[in-house]
């Protein structure tokens, strides 16, 4: 399987702060991944990088196996939709078409306007004239006519009402069926993600958390529940995601490792934003949330 | 990339026309009024002899007429910063609505972008310097008669071949500030700044120091005829010198050398004084000859510093973050 996107040890800083450090993660072509964290976990930084917008401050980032993201012949095969979601406001919809086409040697207007007009988008206006929705919507057209092989999208349906960003979200999941798209989008919406996306990165206070399938991220997970246990024996159960203590009860979210747990543990599945919350309230280390 | 790059300017470039065609045509008006004045007088042979009442007339008129239009000269000295601030708002207002980010994720590398952008800026900008400075010499044909090759701020400042650096020089300084401080007010405040104040730099520190003056010192008695002549001349300093070479205040020199009530021919008694008390008189200038070559100096230095703000403007949009 070849490798949309790849890290290695990549690090961004600003000033003093990193906003992103020791990132080594790779996509896998035709995935759609999620990227998910809070807001400063890096999202962006990492986003940017990745289409050389921001040149690293150490480790590369590697597009299909160039790590010259600000290449033009890279560039054409990215597909990317900021996050304010860049338009010239006093274009008309079809002087944006325009801009594309100019562009972008790989620019299919066809599909521009087909997927416009379904979305009932009046291509005569001006930018500034649409909706938030319907901006949204053409920032996206504009990034899917460049047939991309990989589309970037940052933090796309944070704005939207939740009509909006099912159609946005649907125009999107229309490309990749047909297109064979490898998506990389992010938000710090988590329940919208886990219906569309088959990959997830989880990012935290600039490290990654986790990155890999979605559907073993959701099944690696167990939540314990029993007696009130010490942190002496807290420490002999491996890889405790979070674990929650009342005065006579704890709860521990733990990754599954094979091994079967003491029978005073009453086991069960987790949901996915259950996971993903426990995974970003880690701060970087472990911390005891006590109710 | 033609497309977008005159999509993105063309609202200034309407905006300019205007602005420069309005100007351009009071220009003419006021060039046209001036010379019809200058030649009423001239016809009725006033600049020869003058002084019949219709002289008056003709000539108070020309005064009138030209004093009048002659205000407009100081507006005149803004024009390649209003070209400047227009040719530097489309890439402000690229930088500040984020729009660039948009650009510089097609299928088009940022060095492209960036000399399409500057190319732009650059070859308008001499395209309207070359124009200007036409314009410029129609209005210092008219409005400063007669000093066509002089030193005058004015009449220096309004040649073609300086005019054309200042115009390429205020373009490359709004680009290359606009660049960095990517904020629209701020800008086009350190735009002006920095243009008068390069201006006004040039005009009283600078321009004189492009050669090293002529000195010349003469000894009171001698011959000094030749202080009269030479109008254009620029002279930087005159002072009298004592026998020692220390150089003496007015005052001084009206203490040592004061004509008594009953003198008949002042003029002689202050040669002899003069000379009897060793005084040199010295002068600093620059000849008027070397005029043209000051104008290519000064647009010379103008013009580098243009390709070095274009080049830093380059420069920066390469390498910097986005």
């Amino acid at each position: 399987m070849t490798t949309a996107v790849e890290t290695i040890n990549l690090g961004k800083r600003y000033r003093a702060a990193w906003a992103l450090r020791h990132c080594s993660l790779a996509l896998p072509a035709g995935r759609i991944a999620a990227l998910i964290g809070p807001n400063g976990a890096g999202k962006s930084t990492l986003l940017n990088l990745a289409v050389g917008l921001l040149p690293p401050t150490e480790g590369e980032v590697r597009v299909f196996g160039s790590a010259r993201a600000d290449d033009p012949a890279i560039l054409g095969r990215i597909g990317f939709v900021a996050q304010d979601r860049p338009l010239y406001r006093g274009f008309t919809v079809t002087e944006m078409l325009r801009f594309g086409a100019a562009l972008n040697p790989r620019w299919d207007d066809d599909l521009a306007r087909t997927r416009l007009g379904r979305l009932n988008i009046p291509i005569g206006r001006k930018i500034h004239k649409l909706s938030s929705g319907q901006q949204s919507q053409v920032a996206l057209v504009l990034a899917l006519a460049k047939r991309p092989e990989l589309i970037v999208l940052d933090e796309p349906v944070a704005t939207l009402d939740p009509l909006a960003r099912r159609e946005f979200l649907q125009t999107l999941m229309d490309a990749t069926v047909s297109d064979g798209l490898t998506v990389l989008l992010s938000s710090h919406l988590v329940g919208e993600l886990e219906r569309v996306c088959d990959y997830l990165i989880l990012l935290n206070a600039a490290q990654v958390q986790y990155a890999g399938d979605m559907d073993a991220f959701a099944a690696g997970h167990r939540l314990l529940v029993g007696p009130r246990i010490g942190t002496e024996d807290l420490a002999r159960i491996g890889d405790v995601i979070q674990s929650t203590h009342t005065d006579r009860q704890s709860s521990l979210l733990v990754k599954t490792n094979g091994h079967a747990y003491d029978p005073r543990w009453d086991v069960r599945d987790p949901g996915f934003e259950e996971i993903v919350l426990a995974y970003l309230a880690r701060r970087g280390t472990e911390t005891e949330v006590t109710r | 990339m033609t497309w977008l790059t005159w999509r993105l300017h063309r609202t200034e470039a309407a905006i300019g026309l205007l602005l420069f065609g309005v100007l351009i045509v009071i220009m003419l008006l006021a060039v046209q009024r001036v010379d019809m004045a200058y030649d009423a007088a001239r016809n009725a042979g006033c600049f020869d002899n003058g002084g019949s009442l219709l002289c008056n007339d003709r000539m108070n008129a020309y005064f009138v007429s030209s004093s009048r239009w002659s205000r407009l000269t100081t507006l005149l000295h803004g024009v390649p910063l209003a070209v400047a601030a227009l040719l530097a708002i489309p890439t402000l207002q690229e930088l500040e609505r984020r729009t660039h980010r948009l650009a510089w994720t097609q299928s088009i590398s940022r060095r492209r972008w960036s000399l399409a952008r500057i190319g732009f800026a650059a070859s308008v900008a001499a395209l309207v310097a070359v124009i200007w400075a036409v314009a410029a010499t129609e209005w210092r044909a008219s409005l400063l008669r007669g000093q066509t090759r002089s030193f005058n701020q004015n009449a220096f400042e309004l040649s073609p071949a300086v005019l054309i650096g200042y115009g390429l020089f205020a373009v490359a300084l709004g680009l290359a500030t606009a660049v960095v401080v990517r904020r629209l007010v701020p800008t086009l405040a350190l735009l002006a700044v920095g243009f008068i104040g390069t201006r006004i730099f040039t005009t009283f520190f600078l321009r004189e120091r492009y050669r090293r003056p002529i000195e010349e010192t003469i000894p009171a008695g001698s011959d000094l005829g030749s202080f009269t002549d030479g109008k254009d001349r620029w002279t930087l300093d005159e002072t009298w010198l004592s026998r020692t070479g220390e150089r003496l205040s007015w005052e001084h020199v009206d203490r040592l050398c004061l004509p008594g009530e009953n003198e008949q021919r002042v003029d002689v008694f202050y040669q002899q004084c003069y000379a009897g008390n060793g005084l040199h008189y010295f002068r600093a200038y620059h000849p008027a000859d070397r005029f043209g070559q000051f104008q290519l100096i000064e647009m010379a230095l103008y013009l580098g510093v243009a390709a070095g703000l274009f080049a830093f403007a380059y420069w920066w949009l390469t390498r910097r973050p986005a």
